[in-house]
């Protein structure tokens, strides 16, 4: 047997921390396992290494916060695991409310942890955005440049171009300009240009939004200067990318040299690992994402009481609806187990606050368009390297959804488990049979959610299981 | 909505869709029924074995049937190529399970023992290799200091069970045949000289025949039908290596190398009931298990994991039958879905369409356990 506490978190985010902090303090045993090896999540990554080399002002006020947040945590009575890399969960053998062990993989070696409740924090992550050209050197995703930028002081290799939509997308041209490296040019995919080209929409984001969206909506009228609201996008080069190609609604036409492509469509709620236990999960239209159905307070899931998901997912919100929720998420599993526990009164106050915005955000925020319905020749799993083409094939010779088209055309089988592609496979197949992406469902996620070496694995053999000859 | 075909296949996995592709194929006109995305799938978890030396242990006929299918397979994987594009990766370079302690060697000498006498006049070419014999086969494969012998047979081999699925599916739509996913099928009725399968929504469909080849499906249709259907669940679970270079020339039991260069690595049998989840123990044990074999695959990455349920009759052995009360519906159910894929389809659509089997065929009745006590199963 592995080790036990009475509370493992997963995910050292704001909500992961919050619920981590909560729970500790209440008297409970926490663990916290997390992958990165500094706590604060994807939004205060590195954020204490920030802090020592005077860099924090670059990433605006929210970046800034977390170091409270971070120094809390730090401060917290936990037993926090960084660099832990979560592989499946296993709740107790024929029991669904008595605990469970988490299966993870720290420093070569998988091991085991038990615990009464779980709580997972495991963020979220960027929305894929297959299109003609998205595999080639120099196109990067517009996170992957954020993390450069925060744990590296990198900026994108100039000339650089960022195309997408998305509230972060205005939040990293604002810390690239910050940083003194503006990008060359902005190339709004959102449909129909509301969140770049539309001010009144601005305005209202502006009046009802958190600092950062305040910022954004200022570096919105910077950004029209170099904004063009466009339809599609191609990203050109024989070896690495040369030029972008974009084409606008009027069918206008034209080419821009590069060094780098920033792409971006939004985050969506990291829920492989809720997946892999099999909880059920929910189509949001509004997010044009799956969530976990759970408590929308407490993160319980509906059917399995003894773990919470907490954070963005539990459904994107950002990071003050996050905290808020791994406040109520750990204080609502301390009580579980008995304990006295009661989250800031305001923190229920926060999350509600910043969910309200969610609906308009979710509005002006539409997945685009171009990287919803690629074209035929374009890839959409990489792992596999499969084409829309081949998934659409699959659809006709009538895979009657998306584990079966997996089945027929193996996206969805490499290292990332679907990651990159399923919400593009379960759009193409909506579309081939006349239904909408929630009634086609998913492909099923498994342990192991991310990959591990077979020699870490062989450390999980606790038991003698006799196997056949082979 | 009403169909009427000359045989309804039940069943669009491994062994439906290979008898429904060589119905079509023979010129009937054929409706196959699937179930939906969500369905238990045994047929999307195969080891991709094509298999003969430890099939049929305890049944001559069926060591005998895997053998005829093994020597088949090449023509049947080149036909569906021909016909569809599909190449479902199929070779037959021999294959080797390892004995890794001198316990593995008693139990495999036996096996070897036993299926030889068994196997009559019917040739069985297994033979035990010791590690010096085993290393000049297969030189280049590092094996770890357990490995102490192996039993060789020059009939094995292994195939894309993926690819295979897929190119019959694909070959039995291109010979006519009509496919209608999300179509579970609930009941079966009598209907005018023939018999209609009712879907779970609803929908009929009407034929002269049914064949019932629908896995763990089978049971509860069989038993409205006057057949009797005992096959349970059986786990088996597996991990898929990231891809490598060639480094095994053969497939080495539960494990080997795809045409695409991962290694699978199976493969557990357990008696869980309907639970296809799995489990780090299980995969704990078949990777310290690959380890110890080959010492080299420690620090590859595991990409992927999954547990599938086969179908399992009480000795192991494929059961097919034709139902006494309701003449023209046959149920057709075994956990060797690959192996025996080329017979499924070549010689079942005779016996389905006009009522001729080759030798012996009655053995493979389920009258077989009238009265018996489930005898053990065997792999």
């Amino acid at each position: 047997m592995g080790e036990r506490a009475d509370i493992v978190v997963i995910g050292a985010g704001p909500a992961g921390m919050a619920a981590a902090i909560q729970a500790a303090a209440a008297g409970l045993a926490v663990a916290v396992l997390d992958d990165q090896p500094t706590p604060g999540g994807q939004i205060w990554r590195n954020v204490e290494g920030a802090a020592e080399r005077g860099d924090l002002k670059l990433f605006g006020k929210d970046y800034r916060r977390g170091l409270a947040s971070v120094k809390r945590f730090r401060l917290a009575r936990v037993d926090y695991q960084p660099g832990a890399r979560v592989v499946g969960v296993e709740p107790d053998a024929d029991a669904r409310d008595t605990g469970g062990d988490v299966l993870f993989v720290r420093k070569g070696q998988a091991a085991r942890l038990s615990c009464k409740r779980l709580i997972v924090a495991t963020g979220a992550y960027e929305r894929p955005t297959p299109f003609p050209g998205w595999t080639l050197p120099g196109v990067m995703t517009l996170g992957a440049a954020q993390i450069a930028l925060k744990t590296s002081d990198l900026v994108p290799e100039r000339p650089f171009v960022i195309a997408g939509q998305g509230p972060l997308l205005l939040l990293l041209a604002a810390q690239l300009e910050a940083a003194g490296a503006p990008p060359d040019a902005v190339l709004d995919l959102s449909d129909p240009g509301l969140a770049l080209t539309a001010g009144k929409s601005a305005a209202m984001a502006a009046l009802l939004a958190p600092d950062y969206l305040a910022k954004g909506a200022y570096w919105l009228g910077r950004l029209r200067a170099t904004a063009r609201n466009v339809v599609q996008i191609r990203a050109l080069g024989a070896e690495r990318l040369r030029q972008v190609e974009w084409r606008t609604a009027a069918g206008a036409v034209g080419r821009i040299d590069v060094r780098t492509l920033l792409v971006h469509d939004g985050v969506i709620p990291n829920a492989q690992l809720t997946r892999a236990m099999r909880a059920p999960h929910l189509y949001d239209m509004a997010a044009d994402a799956w969530r976990p159905a759970a408590d929308r307070l407490t993160g319980q899931l509906d059917d399995m009481p003894w773990v919470h998901v907490a954070g963005d997912c539990a459904g994107v919100a950002g990071w003050a609806a996050a905290e808020a929720l791994g406040e109520s998420a750990g204080a609502a599993a301390a009580t579980a187990l008995g304990r006295t526990a009661t989250p800031g009164r305001w923190s229920r106050t926060r999350a509600s606050r910043a969910r309200a915005l969610r609906p308009f955000l979710d509005r002006i925020y539409r997945p685009a368009r171009a990287f919803q319905r690629p074209d035929d020749a374009t890839l959409v799993c990489r792992c596999e390297e499969v084409t829309a083409g081949a998934v659409r094939a699959a659809a006709a010779l009538g895979a009657q959804g998306p584990n079966q088209l997996k089945a027929f055309t193996r996206a969805g089988m490499g290292p990332c488990q679907g990651r990159m592609c399923s919400q593009t496979v379960a759009a193409i197949l909506a579309d081939a049979q006349g239904r909408g992406p929630g009634d086609v469902g998913l492909m099923r996620v498994r342990l192991p959610i991310s990959p591990l070496t077979v020699g870490e694995l062989a450390g999980l053999n606790e038991t003698e299981i006799k196997l056949p000859l082979s | 909505m009403t169909d009427t075909a000359q045989v309804i296949v039940i069943g669009g996995g491994m062994v439906g869709a290979a008898i429904a592709y060589g119905l079509a194929q023979s010129g009937a006109a054929v409706v196959m029924l699937d179930e939906d995305d969500g369905a238990l799938r045994t047929a999307r978890g195969n080891f991709g074995l094509v298999w003969t030396q430890s099939k049929g242990l305890g049944m001559q006929r069926y060591q005998e049937w895997s053998r005829r299918s093994a020597e088949i397979w090449g023509n049947f994987a080149r036909e569906i190529e021909a016909s569809v594009g599909v190449d479902a990766g199929h070779e037959q370079r021999g294959g080797l399970m390892l004995c890794s302690s001198p316990d593995e060697v008693a139990q495999s000498e036996a096996l070897i023992a036993k299926m030889q006498a068994q196997a009559g006049n019917m040739p069985y070419d297994v033979t035990l290799l010791d590690r010096g014999e085993l290393m000049a086969m297969v030189p280049g494969v590092a094996f770890g200091p357990d490995v102490v012998a192996a039993a060789y047979c020059p009939h094995d081999g292994h195939a894309n069970p993926l690819k295979l699925l897929r190119g019959m599916h694909a070959g039995f739509q291109a010979a006519g045949g009509q496919y209608v996913p999300n179509a579970g099928v609930a009941d079966i009725e009598r209907a005018g000289a023939g018999y209609a399968a009712i879907a779970k929504d609803g929908r009929r469909f009407e034929a002269e025949k049914i064949v019932i080849a629908c896995g763990h499906g089978i049971p509860a249709l069989a038993a409205k039908t006057g057949l009797h259907c005992p096959t349970r669940p059986q786990r088996g679970q597996i991990l898929v290596t990231e891809r490598l270079d060639p480094i095994l020339p053969m497939p080495m039991g539960s494990i080997r190398q795809t045409d695409e260069g991962s290694i699978m690595l199976g493969v557990s049998h357990e008696e869980v009931g309907f639970n296809d989840m799995n489990t780090g123990d299980v995969a704990g044990a078949i990777a310290a298990r690959a380890v110890r074999i080959l010492p080299a695959l420690k620090t590859v990455n595991i990409v992927r994991a999954w547990g599938a349920l086969r179908v399992m009759p009480p000795d192991g052995c494929p059961i097919y039958d034709e139902s006494e009360t309701w003449p023209g519906v046959f149920m057709a159910t075994n956990h060797s879905g690959v192996t025996l894929a080329a017979v499924h389809a070549r010689l079942l659509p005779r016996w389905i369409l006009e009522g001729e089997t080759p030798v012996g065929f009655e053995e493979f009745s389920v009258k077989r356990f009238d009265g018996t006590p489930h005898a053990r199963p065997s792999h």
